[in-house]
């Protein structure tokens, strides 16, 4: 380890801040903010975090460089993590490792998707990750630089250069970052990450190759069945690549459309069963080639003339975060992907 | 403006970079990123980028403080921006500020709209503003810092601070930075400001309140027509605050399809006049709850459908993006108009 260290230490010499950061953005290092500077001492003190994590990784697509422990450091100082941040760096560079999140499809695509990160548990209070208001949005340390940290990760150790090996048409601001906490305290029904066969007292980490997110707004309706039919209105996209019928999709419930939902009497496999059935597409709406694309060549599920979205109702992944106010979002993936959950070791 | 630049600056003493960080994100100047440190000398330099800009500024929403050239310049470098992006910063204020934008209602609302910045003119190569691939993501220094300085100004002149005068529900991550040159080498149309009654040759910064893009993936259809019904298919939702039908919305069309589009004999018009009538929405598809709301809100039922937008000129086309057949369609607050200012000078 402390060998693969020296062959990946540089001597960059006496350099200001201003400097480093033309350093680093000529060398193709950044995202276009700032870096930290990755200094063998910041790194050293991010790997005593992980100590005992000594589980091997796969190769990482597109460049299938094996990363180590001390490289995915560097890129998770140079993003502004704090230390304590870096074992749920690890579990989300391992998570999206799954062959079943598909990483090398999700850069290698025009298609705009980021890894979105979902933590649950009890780390979440520990490292002060939002989870209720603007939880999608900016203003908070970890949110913002562990979802950095492990799209750096993708840049410099994966190689997924936008505009060579990321070939996304149009990308996402979900790209710079998208990592937010499950709002359990304000959750009606059981935190996902036990719903997924976790403790909950476990700290979990979810990847998703998703969107950013999509709006729904509903201020009228006051029933849960009102609210499921703007979320089902949402969802039913004719653009979205969930279309195919294949991948997983989210919904995040605000916890005042969720209040009324519960209240209503809705379990989560309720939602997902009307929401499976209510945001299919009809075919009308779909245009001729794209319908034959579809159906025939990449057997997407068509029953009643409407494409379905997912290849079942539990592919529809139901949670809760966010804050006052009464919205939700619907969060479409890549489609050729599946979530993967790790648990964040260490804690 | 000296005195006030003065009155603006604070002495920290000698500290490393990471203190000043974690200095920086106690007293909630950042957006969870890593600043860089805003000295005097750097404001200077910024400063001196706009001289012979004099137009005083508006207050700003929510907390009413006049911003200055200085305070902008300190947050655009803290940003990340090079000296030479100041000039899109201040024109993207100005935007920001006209009172169309409704830049107070954006900030209290508990929407997740994001100010999105759309550049036209040769400022885009002069400042290498990425308009191709990958152009609403990561990657491209002037892309992700300009945006982000004008939401660092937003935070830290305006005061909207999330969870306090940012009252988003969920936000978005477009609200780290969202600004992308439009790709006028392919568009197969007049640049978007041309149509928006600008010269060919001016420069000019183009703001809406917006979610983030929604992706419109067709790789199956031949002809502009049927790209178009994917397009309109993708527009016509339930939840996007587009259902009002009280503000524009924007599509960012990528090159292929653009291509397609043409080739069919599309012009800009056709297509805003197809996607207004085809994004329609069915009464049928609107729980009776909000039936009720927009009735009580006057807004009209035309043929049993929500209209998304007033007309269509409000429906905002342009081109965006590299290789690959996708589009996008953005909505915004619903609650707004596009505001573009030109930057001075050329």
């Amino acid at each position: 380890m402390i060998e693969d260290m020296d062959s990946e230490t540089i001597e960059v010499g006496d350099l200001d801040p201003a400097q480093w950061n033309e350093y680093a953005n000529d060398r193709g290092w950044s995202d276009g903010f700032p870096l930290a500077v990755p200094t063998q001492e910041a790194v050293d003190r991010f790997l005593q975090t992980c100590r005992k994590d000594n589980a091997p990784f796969a190769p990482m697509s597109p460049r299938l460089l094996v990363p180590t422990m001390p490289a995915i450091a560097a890129n998770a100082v140079m993003a502004g993590c704090r230390a304590e941040y870096f074992p749920v760096v690890v579990a989300a560079v391992r998570a999206v490792l799954d062959p079943a999140y598909n990483l090398h499809g999700t850069l290698a695509t025009t298609h705009p998707c980021a890894q979105l990160l979902i933590v649950s548990g009890p780390l979440r209070g520990q490292l002060d990750i939002n989870c209720t208001g603007n939880c999608f949005g900016q203003g908070r340390r970890a949110n913002a630089t562990i979802g950095r940290a492990l799209q750096l990760t993708l840049l410099n150790i994966g190689g997924a250069r936008p505009g060579e090996m990321d070939r996304a048409t149009q990308g996402s601001p979900a790209k710079y970052a998208f990592c937010f906490g499950e709002n359990e305290e304000e959750s009606p029904w059981e935190p996902y990450h036990v719903r997924r066969g976790f403790d909950a007292g476990d700290s979990v980490v979810t990847a998703f190759a998703s969107e950013p997110p999509h709006n729904i707004n509903d201020h009228a309706s006051t029933s849960g069945e009102g609210i499921l039919q703007t979320i089902a209105g949402t969802i039913s996209q004719t653009g979205a690549n969930v279309l195919g019928g294949h991948g997983p999709y989210v919904v995040v419930i605000g916890p005042e459309h969720a209040h009324t939902i519960h209240r209503d009497g809705w379990t989560i496999p309720d939602i997902q069963e009307k929401l499976f059935e209510d945001s299919a597409v009809h075919i009308s709406r779909v245009p001729p080639e794209k319908r034959k694309n579809y159906a025939v060549d990449r057997s997407a599920k068509v029953v009643n003339d409407k494409f379905y979205l997912t290849c079942s109702p539990e592919g529809i992944h139901i949670l809760v975060a966010g804050g006052p106010g009464k919205h939700s979002a619907y969060i479409p993936t890549f489609g050729s992907t599946e979530a993967c959950s790790v648990r964040i070791s260490n804690v | 403006m000296t005195d006030a630049a003065m009155s603006e600056t604070i002495e920290l003493g000698d500290i490393d970079p990471e203190q000043w960080n974690d200095f920086a994100l106690r007293q909630g100047w950042s957006d969870g990123f890593p600043l860089i440190v805003p000295t005097e000398e750097k404001v200077a330099q910024f400063v001196d980028t706009c001289r012979g800009d004099n137009v005083p500024f508006a207050a700003m929403s929510p907390r009413r403080v006049f911003p200055t050239l200085s305070s902008i310049a300190a947050n655009a470098v803290m940003a990340g921006c090079r000296a030479e992006y100041l000039p899109l910063v201040v024109s993207a204020v100005r935007a920001v500020l006209q009172p169309e934008y409704n830049l107070h209602g954006t900030l209290a609302t508990t929407h997740p709209c994001a100010p999105m910045l759309i550049i036209n003119g040769s400022v885009r190569h002069d400042l290498d503003i990425n308009c191709t691939s990958n152009c609403f993501g990561q990657g491209r220094r002037a892309n992700a810092t300009i945006g982000r300085a004008l939401q660092l100004t937003l935070l830290n002149v305006g005061g909207a601070k999330p969870g306090e005068m940012d009252r988003a529900t969920h936000g978005s991550p477009a609200k780290f930075a969202f600004c992308f040159g439009e790709n006028e080498e392919e568009s197969p149309w007049e640049a978007y400001h041309v149509r928006r009654g600008f010269e060919a040759t001016d420069n000019v910064i183009t703001a809406l309140p917006c979610e983030a893009p929604h992706n419109i993936n067709d790789h199956s259809s031949t002809s502009g027509e049927g790209i178009l019904m994917t397009i309109a298919g993708t527009i016509s939702q339930t939840g996007a605050n587009m259902i009002y039908g009280t503000a524009p919305y924007v599509v960012a069309l990528g090159p292929e399809h653009a291509a397609t589009l043409h080739r069919d004999g599309w012009t800009i018009v056709d297509m805003q006049e197809k996607l207004f009538h085809d994004s329609a929405v069915h009464v049928s598809r609107v729980s009776r709850e909000n039936q009720k709301n927009y009735e009580e809100h006057g807004q009209a039922l035309t043929n049993d459908r929500y209209y998304l937008t007033r007309t269509p000129d409000d429906i905002q086309i342009v081109v965006a993006g590299g290789p690959g057949k996708h589009s996008a369609y953005i909505p915004t607050f619903g609650f707004t108009e596009a505001c573009s200012q030109r930057l001075p000078g050329r």
